[in-house]
């Protein structure tokens, strides 16, 4: 193709990208940098720059800590079980063949309805008199969501309404594995197990990754349910970075809040990087 | 012999599972059906006339059931003559994702077909900062959001929720990620045959597209029509926030329509996922094989 061809094509591409570019600078990229500024001073009328005092005060406040922990222990228990329990299910639903798109369409179900239609169903289970107590504390009920095992009521309700998604991207690794792959073991005298992890996960591999990045968004998404759940001021368990920006927010506390925006996008910008890590890897590797 | 136990075995498994996973919209449409007193007696901690053969000495433990006592269409009622302002909040979530969904298809779709095929220097660069974009919450953004929203004006209208929403980048991560996996041959083929830059858009990333865009439509629908934070900090007025804060503040005490809102509120959503649910199935597989 000649010069003048290509770039007219890359300026029509240019084109194309156009709109959602500017979007996100308008929108995303320079809110942030704004961001990074507001935590640099120290009251939006007098904006004298105050270095990193702000981030000091932050740090030094039990809320944030706490916020800041609880994230992070959320996601990381979070994002594995979240691709281990998908993991076995697409496994399952693999060697069941016909019925794959039913049930596919059933366990997408909780990610479709909308988290206000089933707050009050999560609620009357785990609620002092709820259907938990009911089975299992008859004497002694007790309010669990106000209780350190919230964290785990969290779990499950995340891993109910966001496993579906996983499910269908592992479901469709699993149908793109040539089936000569295994066969070939199988002559060379390979075991079953063996050919899981030699095979199996090393195709996956690809997938993995975006279920890793979907994983994490959602994880971060979970804060909806835990407000609708619990409000501003959950348990100290469940007290998540989110609550605490909002929280900021609400009290005008804006430059601890930017502040803790910094902090959170260092956070995740760390987490793609490391994501980014493992496909730059797995792709040396092929 | 044992190939058809394990078969077995997971099919069981797989359909407990399933009926795991869907109790609780069961619940919710199956309640739905029943009165408010049904409701009230079923659900409260307290001991009432009506449920105290079920209760322990002072505490009466939620009677969830799929089957209601008397099948009544009292609480439908209810919502719709007993509540005008139920149809209006409703009206305002639509007038939220409707125009949010529009945005994301024509923003994103030429936007991730630029970054599948273009061979820009710096495009990976760029893509990244999407995927870090992408996975920030939204907190992150509040203020600055907010201050934006108020430059531009903006701030007590919906165009606040709606311009950010529009812009997400995961509509062109998902597209994208749809478009690498495609097998080039398409495209080759179709400019051998001659086709212009515009040509091959139309006849051939188009239609190819269908199951991506499905998901992303189904994903991007649920997320605004569910969307309680955003709406929070920039709708005031209580006649114009959408039905997902309402519902997210009707309180133990306005039990008496609360799955029957639950219910219709779901309903647009479940709506737009069987109509687009195996497009969306096809959409979400392919994305993830490269």
């Amino acid at each position: 193709m000649s010069k003048g061809l290509k770039r007219k094509e890359e300026f029509l591409f240019f084109l194309l990208a156009l709109p959602s570019l500017g979007g996100m600078m308008l929108f995303y990229i320079i809110p942030y940098v704004m961001s990074i500024y507001f935590s640099l001073i120290d009251n939006n009328v007098l904006r004298n720059h105050v270095g990193l005092k702000n981030y000091i005060e932050i740090f030094s406040s039990g809320a944030f800590t706490l916020a800041l922990r609880n994230t992070i222990v959320f996601i990381s228990v979070c994002v594995p079980a979240n691709i281990i329990f998908p993991l076995i299910i697409a496994l399952m639903l693999f060697k069941a063949g016909k019925y794959r798109n039913l049930f596919g369409a059933i366990f997408l179900l909780p990610l479709v309805v909308p988290s206000g239609s089933v707050v009050h169903f999560w609620r009357s289970i785990f609620t002092t008199n709820g259907i938990i107590n009911k089975l299992f504390f008859y004497d002694n009920p007790v309010n669990w969501l106000e209780t350190s095992f919230s964290g785990l009521i969290i779990i499950i309700i995340f891993l109910w309404k966001n496993a579906g998604y996983n499910m269908i991207l592992f479901l469709a690794g699993l149908m793109f594995i040539p089936k000569e792959y295994y066969e070939c073991y199988h002559v060379e005298g390979g075991g079953r197990i063996k050919a899981f992890f030699s095979i199996t996960l090393v195709y996956l591999a690809p997938t993995t990754f975006l279920v890793m990045v979907m994983s994490v968004i959602n994880s971060f998404k979970a804060f909806k349910e835990i407000y609708l759940l619990s409000g501003a001021y959950p348990h100290n368990s469940i007290y998540m970075l989110q609550h605490y920006m909002n929280n900021q927010f609400q009290s005008l506390n804006y430059q601890k809040l930017s502040a803790a925006s910094t902090v959170v996008s260092l956070f995740v910008l760390l987490i793609v990087a490391l994501l980014l890590l493992y496909n730059n890897r797995r792709h040396s590797g092929e | 012999m044992g190939r058809y136990i394990t078969k077995t075995i997971h099919y069981i498994f797989l359909i407990v599972l399933a009926l795991a996973f869907s109790f609780p919209i069961l619940v919710a449409v199956s309640n739905s059906f029943m009165s408010a007193f049904e409701i009230t007696n079923r659900y409260t901690g307290y001991v009432t006339p009506a449920n105290v053969f079920n209760a322990n000495n002072n505490i009466h433990f939620v009677e969830m059931s799929l089957i209601p006592n008397f099948v009544t269409l009292k609480q439908y009622f209810k919502l719709f003559f007993g509540s005008p302002l139920f149809l209006g909040l409703f009206w305002n979530s639509v007038k939220i994702a409707l125009p949010v969904v529009a945005g994301q298809m024509l923003i994103s779709a030429p936007a991730a077909y630029a970054f599948a095929f273009s061979r820009f220097r710096y495009k990976e660069f760029i893509f990244f900062i999407y995927i870090v974009v992408m996975l920030m919450p939204l907190q992150v953004s509040l203020v600055p959001n907010y201050i934006m929203a108020d430059t531009l004006n903006i701030d007590e209208s919906y165009l606040a929720i709606i311009l950010p929403g529009m812009f997400n980048p995961f509509g062109v991560f998902l597209l994208r990620q749809y478009l690498n996996g495609l097998p080039v041959e398409y495209i080759e083929a179709a400019k051998a045959d001659g086709a212009g830059f515009i040509r091959i858009i139309i006849s051939v990333i188009m239609p190819l597209l269908k199951s991506a865009v499905a998901a992303l439509v189904i994903l991007t629908f649920v997320e605004y029509w569910n969307v309680v934070d955003q709406a929070v900090i920039f709708i005031k007025d209580s006649t114009k926030e959408p039905l997902s804060v309402y519902l997210s503040r009707l309180s133990q005490e306005n039990m008496d329509l609360i799955f029957a809102a639950s219910c219709f509120y779901m309903l647009p959503t479940l709506l737009v996922f069987l109509f687009g649910q195996e497009n969306m199935i096809e959409g979400i597989q392919l994305s993830g094989i490269k």
